[in-house]
């Protein structure tokens, strides 16, 4: 009875894992834009399985030689719903007034090489989205809401502009190598998600290249959201069943010892 | 090849450290085992502050109460300690509670408050149940040091709250309890437990026991497994309806918990045992009193970030 639980928590767990890390390994064909901006992506998809807990972004390509790079990871813009908090009674703080962020992405992510412009950097990172996000509250402005949003996402690790490594090889043939690792953090939500690389010098774009990567559920997480999100009530008939179960299986094993949590 | 410690939670939109989430279940076991207490009231608000969204930790932790429970109960049914009568009454108001804290927590998550709530109720329980027990075993500590005096004599009158509760309509016999009570009763408090089990997660073993021994008068044999009964059917009410009206049950996490604290009950009963029972108690207050501190602190202090979200994830 041990062995074949064993067995089958096993199969969950790694059998989604081997099929994402196989999604994982195929990189996306070389994106090409004008202006000699070349790169290539990989995995081409966010596979979340049941033992994803973020994962890094490897991206490489070329640009013209002289150009800076900035690597950026968004979400598409869209309006999100929060609650902003104040004290009741004087006393304790609780979710009081609504707060509305309009084209807001669900997650920005940069990575620069060295030698960006600032202001570049500021209108290509994290700053340049929040400009084009439009707060919409009757009771909060526009300032603190958006500060907040900031810290907000920033806790999530879902906004930054410090996601990581880029770099630069040394120019040859008129052309610049250059790589960039994005991590991603595991509250990476299935979605459509858009990789961008802007090649830059002196302030100014030279070319973008885009690729567009779907995050989705797979394996045992698939399984359960689809279940718990669309099937609710037979997911909790199953999981008191798997509980019960679980309840007799560990009571067998630790028998005699009677009682029981409550 | 590595053996992975992270698992994703997709219900908690998260992933957590297998360690230690089976390392948190141990230790509420643990605690369970020596103090011969659930630990429900002790794993929400802990697995809240480990990350997961309250309205997850609330209702995983009902599903892990279902496991909890199952073996204790079947144990105590074999042994004749369940009052079926007086379970079912009490699962029936349980049932309605449970229905309705489930929707009072949909309501509640649709305005972005349903988080509060939890907490607040938490501060309230944990600070009641935590007080109390401070205060009784610091009593009974010092009663044991003074020499015992003769106890007064009692009055033959019945107590207000006797006559009360005599005077209710739906009087039946209950003879495995061997007690004569209103059907009212277990009912109403079916309902209290059933309603504290939706919100906060908890099988409300810590409010069932007192109120089966002290308001309902249960020898306390049955008052175990009649306990266990009621929070056994409760609990898996509150899964169903929390999974079905709110998607916040996370079966994974219920699981690990519960092999957790399953694996801590076992060595918690053995710790407990070679313990002095009244320092016991004022180990576990303080521990109760600690967490609903940190609670209440969260409460009151600027929250570091002044916006949330609305509905979970």
């Amino acid at each position: 009875m041990r062995r074949m639980l064993i067995i089958i928590l096993a199969a969950a767990l790694f059998i989604p894992a081997a099929a994402s890390a196989a999604l994982a390994a195929s990189a996306v064909p070389a994106i090409s834009a004008d202006d000699g901006l070349h790169f290539t992506s990989s995995p081409n998809e966010l596979a979340i399985d049941a033992l994803f807990d973020g994962t890094t972004i490897t991206v490489s390509g070329t640009v013209p030689e002289g150009a800076q790079v900035i690597v950026r990871f968004i979400g598409l813009p869209e309006t999100i719903h929060m609650k902003w908090k104040e004290k009741a009674m004087g006393l304790l703080w609780m979710n009081r007034q609504n707060v509305n962020f309009e084209d807001a992405p669900s997650v920005c992510l940069t990575a620069v090489t060295e030698g960006v412009d600032e202001a570049a950097r500021k209108h290509y990172g994290v700053e340049g989205v929040l400009d084009r996000i439009k707060v919409e509250s009757k009771e909060i402005a526009a300032e603190p809401a958006l500060k907040e949003f900031l810290l907000y996402k920033e806790r999530a690790k879902l906004y930054t502009d410090d996601a990581g490594k880029a770099v630069l090889e040394p120019p040859k043939d008129g052309f610049q190598d250059f790589h960039a690792d994005l991590r991603l953090p595991s509250r990476i939500t299935p979605g459509q998600y858009t990789l961008e690389v802007f090649a830059l010098r002196d302030g100014q774009i030279l070319a973008k290249g885009v690729s567009h990567m779907d995050a989705k559920f797979v394996g045992a997480p698939a399984m359960m959201a689809g279940m718990a999100f669309n099937h609710g009530a037979l997911y909790g008939i199953l999981a008191v069943i798997a509980a019960i179960i679980g309840g007799l299986v560990i009571g067998r094993i630790f028998q005699g010892s009677g009682g029981g949590a409550h | 090849m590595s053996i992975p410690m992270t698992l994703y939670l997709p219900i908690a939109g998260n992933s957590v450290n297998i360690l230690s989430v089976l390392g948190l279940g141990g230790a509420v076991g643990v605690l369970s085992g020596i103090f011969g207490v659930g630990g429900g009231f002790l794993l929400t608000p802990l697995l809240i502050m480990m990350g997961i969204p309250p309205t997850v930790a609330a209702a995983s932790d009902s599903n892990q109460i279902v496991g909890a429970s199952t073996s204790g109960t079947l144990v105590h049914f074999r042994m004749g300690n369940v009052d079926i009568k007086m379970g079912v009454l009490l699962l029936i108001g349980g049932v309605i509670g449970g229905v309705l804290g489930v929707q009072v927590i949909k309501v509640l998550r649709a305005m972005g408050n349903a988080d509060f709530l939890i907490s607040v109720t938490y501060v309230i329980m944990l600070g009641g149940v935590g007080g109390y027990m401070f205060f009784e075993s610091l009593t009974a500590m010092r009663k044991s040091k003074r020499p015992e005096e003769p106890a007064p004599a009692k009055a033959g009158k019945p107590s207000r709250y006797a006559a009360v509760i005599g005077s209710l309509p739906f009087q039946m016999d209950f003879t495995r309890s061997g007690v004569r009570q209103s059907a009212i009763l277990p009912l109403f408090f079916g309902g209290l437990v059933g309603v504290l089990s939706a919100i906060m997660g908890v099988g409300g073993g810590f409010i069932m026991v007192p109120v089966m021994v002290y308001l309902l008068r249960m020898p306390m044999h049955v008052v175990v497994g009649t306990s266990l009964f009621q929070i056994l059917f409760t609990c898996i009410n509150v899964t169903i309806m929390q999974s079905w009206q709110n998607h916040t049950v996370d079966f994974v996490l219920a699981l690990l918990l519960l092999i957790g604290s399953s694996v801590g009950v076992q060595f918690g009963a053995k710790i407990g045992r070679k313990m002095h029972g009244e320092q016991l108690k004022i180990f576990l207050s303080v521990l109760v009193l600690a967490v609903m501190v940190k609670m209440l602190f969260e409460l009151l202090m600027r929250p570091n970030v002044l916006l949330a979200a609305v509905g979970g994830h």
